[in-house]
């Protein structure tokens, strides 16, 4: 009993000191958009500020498009986002409950595009929307990645574990093929998607690299990409900087916790012995 | 309503068989219990019946209509699984109701079947529970309303009462039969529990290695098994079997069984002794029930037989010979099991084989105890030891 209880202290030490480590950096970036300009260099870690300014935050809003990059990273991240789900979701069911010639090759070459650095494949992949002539357009950025062989695999791996049964018992009941999508694993695996939706659309929000290469006008700028654009050659303005940083977490922050529990709930056995 | 018929039908994955040149008919209203060990190949029939597997060879028929190549929900059946397969994010109101509603039955008339069938069931408590909130007879019973709601032809049930304890899976069994008799429709039902065979049944098909061993009533399959295979699987404890020779005694012919002979009736000699070939090999299977066991001066058996006994006999030694329908095997009980109701007693004999009998539990024998068990002849199968058929006289 003893040792049960001294193996989680230290367990939960470890988790503390781990949560510590990774909201450090967070508070300090909260920490600098709210100092003013000379605060920055007093301390090297300034998790609290020594006085609190709003300047920042008034020059991001003031001086940049911000709000205008903030609605283009809603809509690209959104699209991906619904894109990788819903193509997640077919794939995945037709990866775990169908069988048909070559499934096997073509579910391996989904897991592949998970191993392979996005870095890699980022020259040839301009050339191929350079040929469609999708540069600087945002289905440039949006199509090449509307299939997310993480969702893919994920999604299959949960659509696995519900049972045949539930499945076979709806095409008795008389559901076809969508409306067993539907009924039993769209149903049943809401919390899933859930978490897969949440996962992607955080990645899909912060996306830099290609961003960056496809899009070239300052006005179809995703908020990563645009608040490069307080830091020139000679100085980085790290008051702004960090200040439309903060105010670009936020959104995923609240979705975040909103979706949190999803991550863990599941209930798709409850219908089965 | 309707009857059903498969003509030799088989399925095969790859080069593995599963179910091996199935031919059956079942007539309207039957209730027709498949039965096997696992993997005999009994679900993968009910499945193909339902549409839920192809069918690789023969055909199925429902009513006139053959539906191999039908969708399951063209086939107007009703399934019940093993682990009820109750759809968890719904209510049990709309589990019942979703078939219905792919019928597109209207709104009203799926409300007034839910409710009916619902009052069958006794289930109108439960109609806004989710399964999670449910325990397992009530989720077996709302499984099996959403199955009678469709009013479908044919039932189908794979083992739909396997994951209850044996208290609920007696009350559930007899609700079972009760409903077959209410509805007055087709059931086929799969189970590898010989009691619910027995008890559930019309007809029971008796399935081993991918193929029928036997098909018929229960009491033909408990009474007459045609097999080695059929008559140890039916029955519990299950029957026993005692490999010997058929020698000539006398005017009599006897079962040479080691160092003892069994004679037999005279009228099962002689036919025996046509069918066995020069080697005189057979197999005699005896249940339980038809053995009795026989000390210094006190007799037991099972209730059945205690009641037939002639009680002038009771104390008889009898020494390989033949009093009326029954002969005696001297053997020793290695153990005793008290079920409560009979005591099943395990006798060794010979060189290590093995009886099992199933007595009166207020007889005081012990383990170790010398004994004679006296076998009931009369009601004696014999089978071939090679193709392990049985042999008729």
């Amino acid at each position: 009993m003893n040792q049960h209880r001294l193996t989680g202290w230290w367990i939960h030490a470890i988790l503390m000191i781990t949560a510590i480590l990774i909201l450090i950096p967070f508070l300090w970036m909260v920490s600098i958009s709210l100092s003013d300009y000379g605060a920055v260099f007093q301390r090297f870690l300034l998790i609290f500020p020594t006085s609190v300014s709003l300047e920042g935050y008034r020059q991001v809003l003031e001086n940049s498009p911000f709000m205008r990059w903030f609605f283009n990273s809603v809509f690209v991240a959104g699209c991906l986002t619904a894109g990788q789900l819903t193509l997640g979701v077919l794939a995945a069911y037709a990866f775990a409950r169908y069988r048909f010639k070559g499934s096997e090759p073509l579910f391996f070459f989904v897991l592949c595009t998970m191993m392979i650095p996005p870095q890699a494949i980022l020259f040839p992949l301009f050339m191929v929307i350079n040929a469609f002539g999708w540069v600087n357009t945002y289905q440039g950025v949006i199509v090449p990645h509307l299939a997310s062989g993480y969702a893919i695999f994920v999604l299959r791996q949960f659509f696995l574990q519900i049972p045949r049964e539930l499945d076979e018992a709806a095409r008795i009941d008389g559901c076809h093929g969508f409306q067993v999508l539907y009924h039993v694993y769209l149903r049943s695996a809401v919390p899933a998607i859930i978490s897969v939706g949440l996962i992607q659309l955080v990645r899909n929000w912060n996306d830099y690299y290609w961003t960056l290469v496809v899009l070239r006008d300052s006005q179809k700028m995703t908020l990563p990409v645009g608040i490069v654009a307080f830091r020139d050659e000679t100085l980085v303005q790290w008051v702004p900087t960090m200040a439309a940083a903060t105010l670009s977490v936020l959104p995923v922050l609240v979705i975040y916790v909103l979706g949190q529990r999803y991550f863990v709930q599941s209930h798709v056995h409850s219908g089965i012995k | 309503m309707a009857s059903l018929a498969l003509k030799n039908v088989t399925k095969k994955y790859g080069n593995t068989v599963a179910v091996q040149d199935f031919s059956l008919d079942i007539q309207d209203q039957e209730f027709v219990v498949f039965v096997g060990p696992s993997g005999c190949g009994k679900s993968t029939t009910l499945r193909m019946i339902a549409g839920l597997e192809e069918i690789t060879e023969g055909d199925v028929y429902i009513g006139e209509a053959r539906v191999n190549e039908k969708a399951p929900k063209d086939r107007n059946i009703a399934m019940v699984f093993q682990n009820y397969a109750l759809y968890p994010h719904m209510t049990v109101y709309e589990n019942m109701a979703l078939g219905l509603k792919n019928q597109h039955v209207n709104r009203d008339e799926i409300h007034r079947r839910i409710l009916e069938e619902a009052r069958i069931l006794s289930l109108e408590e439960l109609f806004t529970r989710k399964p999670k909130e449910l325990s397992g007879g009530q989720r077996q019973r709302v499984a099996i309303g959403r199955a009678i709601v469709r009013h479908p032809s044919v039932f189908l049930m794979d083992e739909p009462l396997s994951n209850l304890d044996a208290k609920l899976r007696v009350r559930m069994r007899a609700e079972i039969a009760s409903l077959h008799k209410k509805l007055q429709t087709t059931f086929i039902y799969v189970t590898h529990d010989q009691t619910e065979a027995m008890t559930l049944g019309d007809r029971i098909v008796v399935m081993n290695n991918r193929t029928i061993q036997q098909i018929g009533t229960p009491d033909e399959i408990y009474e007459q098994p045609q097999n080695l295979f059929v008559a140890g699987f039916i029955g519990s404890p299950a029957m026993n079997f005692l490999e010997g020779t058929l020698i000539q005694q006398h005017h009599t012919v006897a079962l040479q069984l080691e160092n003892q002979a069994l004679p037999l009736i005279p009228h099962q000699g002689k036919k025996l002794l046509e069918q066995v070939g020069s080697s005189g090999r057979v197999i005699c299977g005896i249940r339980p029930e038809h053995l009795m066991l026989e000390a210094a001066g006190v007799a037991s058996t099972s209730s059945q037989e205690q009641h037939h006994q002639d009680p002038s006999r009771q104390s008889e030694g009898i020494s390989s010979s033949i009093t009326g329908e029954f002969a005696g095997l001297s053997s020793q009980i290695s153990l005793m099991e008290n079920m409560g109701r009979e005591m099943v007693m395990h006798l060794q004999w010979g060189t290590d084989r093995n009886l099992v009998i199933v007595g009166n539990r207020e007889l005081t024998f012990q383990e170790g105890q010398q004994v004679r068990c006296q076998i009931n002849m009369e009601k004696a199968h014999f089978f071939d030891p090679v193709a392990g058929t049985r042999l008729k006289f």
